[in-house]
């Protein structure tokens, strides 16, 4: 049986959500998580960046119990996953990457039984449903089944599952996986409305950069099971070296050699891709008109140019060495065969 | 408690809106009844026959001679002594001998004065099979007095073997229902205990409640009493469809109960094995593989649609330890002899018994992990 008041065992003087302490996941030969050591601040929305198959599902799977580490330690709510797996599962509500919840129900009957696992009172069950469905816009179709649902609105369904028992860390696992861009921004603003509503702590895992930037606080960018980088989306970009971007382009079929841009002064780097061609500067403002007029005196007849500022992919590329998009690595298929 | 109920609950929804999930489950021992009642002949072994001599006189002991070669020769019956009549009758009632054989204080009075005399034969008819098998080698070993000269032309004229039959007739369709009642049983929790474990596994649904509080006791006790609920009720439905077939309906209200309470029983016991066998198993292919493997070699050595006494020694000694044998001779008991109690409660124990520990061995093999 479960204890029913454990007390959080000594993570240090951190009063973080989340700590690991060189968390370590090995299966057989392949490291899936290398010594990570993170911190995840109350009330934050955290988010953990990386290709398919670079640690990130693995990590949330020891914080969340269903794996065990092979070295190091973690505390969830000041619990330890190891030592106190009952007490870890009642603070967090977790969103798993596949949709887990039961087509043959209906979405009332899915709410219910989850709180039963967490014995919500019957009164508290009924309030809290009622209060859940309606916030996902769910409430109108809280007696049909769940298999009839759109993959939105089974997310949807399943995020407010996740917020049952009310629970002070929400563990959202690529929650929007396969949706289109619509039903994502619907699970932004979700994301948003339950973290002002609700005293919650936010972790996610996504590999698409625009919802990290969109609604993380703080992001960390892993590579093959190792930390490569943390902080808030900002401060990632402005770590970016050159964080202007230049883009030129000329008709396709016109063969430039862009090399001469390389002598401008500002320029960082030139990135040349067929007819256009990327040139990162510390400012674009001061470093444009000098670049016009070299094209020009060049005669490199130029038919579009943009200017616009570094990204979270560049981030990314900069810290990684890859775009988060890359062709799966040989690392990260064995990941995925491993787990 | 209340957490287990909560799985189970989920499991009884999905189960009863589901008809595709629990028709296979009564259908296809329905068509094994009718397949194998209208089909199968065979030929019997050592079958338990008791003997009691009330006669001292040399016919009597000439029958039990011939008896004992009879039996010797083509081993249908294996012989046993008992004194008192009433002792052997009720041993025969209780499904423990197949037949009795009386032979009477004056037999061999009768038989040296040339007076028509009479052996008692008390045949367990419920199984048709049996009880022809135990009649003829009985009527063969009196034909073996008729070749001795000094007897031959007064005894054995008079010699007549007055059948007493225990139980109206049991033709051999009927004599299966109770092997397919726990045939329905088993296919009951492949379906309900088998393909759930290994579909929810697959589909992710494990992994969702493992993110819960529920602990491996929680989630096991709640398949397991799904599992029995929906495997009782399909069983029964088979039950009464298989006695609407056969004509044979549980004798008397006490015997129906404890039926389905045998029922019960069983499939808690079957649902344990399944999740033992099934444990390690991820995909859902398998499950027809191992439940098809399983029914064979629980099905066939039980009694189910041949006496255990008729297979060699190896198989007998399997059926000792095949659960399904208790389970199949205390439905014969209660369903064809309408037995007491009393000699049902063995059976019933080992089946208990049998449930108890596979239940406890599934929730200690369960891993509440990835």
């Amino acid at each position: 049986m479960d204890n029913p008041r454990p007390r959080p065992q000594d993570q240090g003087v951190s009063d973080a959500i989340i700590r690991t302490a060189g968390i370590t996941k090995r299966f057989a030969d392949l490291t899936a998580v290398d010594h990570l050591d993170l911190e995840v601040r109350p009330g934050e929305v955290f988010g953990l960046l990386g290709q398919n198959g670079s640690g990130k599902t693995t990590l949330i799977r020891m914080l969340n119990t269903l794996l065990p580490p092979s070295a190091g330690r973690a505390w969830v709510c000041g619990f330890d996953v190891v030592r106190q797996p009952a007490a870890v599962r009642r603070c967090i509500g977790v969103v798993p990457q596949n949709m887990t919840s039961d087509a043959d129900l209906t979405a009332l009957e899915n709410m219910d039984l989850y709180a039963r696992f967490y014995d919500v009172s019957r009164g508290e069950r009924r309030r809290l449903i009622e209060q859940l469905l309606r916030q996902v816009q769910l409430w109108d179709f809280r007696h049909k089944y769940v298999g009839a649902f759109s993959g939105g609105m089974r997310r949807r369904l399943e995020i407010a599952r996740g917020l049952i028992h009310r629970p002070r860390l929400l563990i959202l696992d690529e929650p929007t996986l396969g949706l289109d861009p619509n039903s994502r921004r619907n699970v932004w603003r979700l994301v948003r409305t339950f973290l002002r509503d609700f005293d919650l702590t936010v972790l996610l895992t996504t590999h698409y950069l625009e919802e990290a930037d969109n609604l993380c606080q703080r992001v960390a960018l892993i590579d093959r099971g190792k930390l490569i980088a943390l902080g808030s989306p900002a401060e990632l970009i402005a770590g970016t070296p050159g964080g202007d971007r230049i883009h030129l382009a000329v008709a396709p079929g016109t063969a430039v050699d862009w090399s001469f841009l390389s002598a401008v002064p500002g320029v960082e780097a030139v990135e040349p891709a067929g007819a256009t061609v990327q040139i990162r500067v510390s400012k674009a403002t001061a470093t444009i008109t000098e670049l016009l007029k070299r094209c020009e005196q060049r005669g490199v007849p130029l038919k579009h140019v943009q200017i616009g500022r570094a990204t979270l992919e560049d981030a990314f590329i900069h810290y990684v060495g890859h775009t988060i998009h890359d062709e799966l690595s040989g690392y990260a298929v064995g990941m995925l065969e491993a787990i | 408690m209340f957490r287990a109920w909560a799985v189970a609950e989920r499991d009884l929804r999905k189960f009863f809106r589901t008809p595709a999930l629990f028709l296979p489950g009564v259908i296809f021992p329905i068509v094994h009844l009718v397949i194998m009642g209208y089909s199968f002949e065979g030929e019997l072994k050592r079958l338990p026959v008791v003997v009691v001599n009330q006669d001292s006189g040399p016919y009597a002991v000439k029958v039990q001679q011939n008896l004992s070669a009879v039996a010797a020769g083509n081993k249908t019956i294996d012989i046993a002594a008992e004194q008192d009549e009433a002792y052997a009758r009720k041993l025969t009632q209780d499904g423990r001998y197949y037949a009795a054989l009386i032979i009477p204080p004056d037999f061999s009075r009768k038989m040296t004065r040339g007076e028509p005399a009479e052996l008692g034969l008390i045949l367990d008819n419920t199984d048709a099979f049996a009880a022809r098998a135990i009649e003829a080698v009985v009527q063969s070993a009196l034909l073996g007095m008729e070749r001795r000269p000094e007897v031959k032309e007064t005894a054995l004229p008079g010699v007549r073997v007055e059948r007493v039959q225990l139980y109206r007739k049991i033709e051999y369709i009927a004599y299966l229902v109770p092997g397919v009642i726990v045939m329905a049983t088993f296919m009951g929790t492949m379906i309900s205990g088998a393909t759930n474990l290994v579909m929810d596994r697959f589909q992710g649904v494990h992994e969702s409640y493992f993110l819960t509080p529920l602990t491996k006791t929680d989630i096991v006790l709640g398949m397991l009493t799904s599992g029995m609920i929906t495997t009782s009720f399909t069983t029964i439905v088979a039950t009464v469809i298989s006695c609407v077939i056969t004509g044979v309906y549980p004798p008397n209200l006490r015997c129906a109960i404890l039926a389905a309470g045998l029922i019960s029983l069983t499939a808690v016991g079957l649902l344990g094995l399944m999740f033992l066998a099934y444990s390690p198993v991820r995909n859902p292919r398998v499950i027809g593989i191992v439940g098809g493997f399983l029914n064979m070699i629980l099905y066939f050595p039980s009694g189910a649609v041949y006496p255990v006494e008729s297979f060699p020694a190896w198989l007998q000694a399997f059926s000792v330890i095949d659960p399904e044998t208790y389970a199949v001779h205390a439905m014969k008991a209660l369903l064809l002899r309408g037995s007491s109690t009393e000699a049902v409660v063995g059976d019933v124990a080992v089946v208990g018994l049998f449930a108890v520990c596979s239940a406890a061995a599934a929730i200690a093999a369960f891993r509440r992990r990835l």
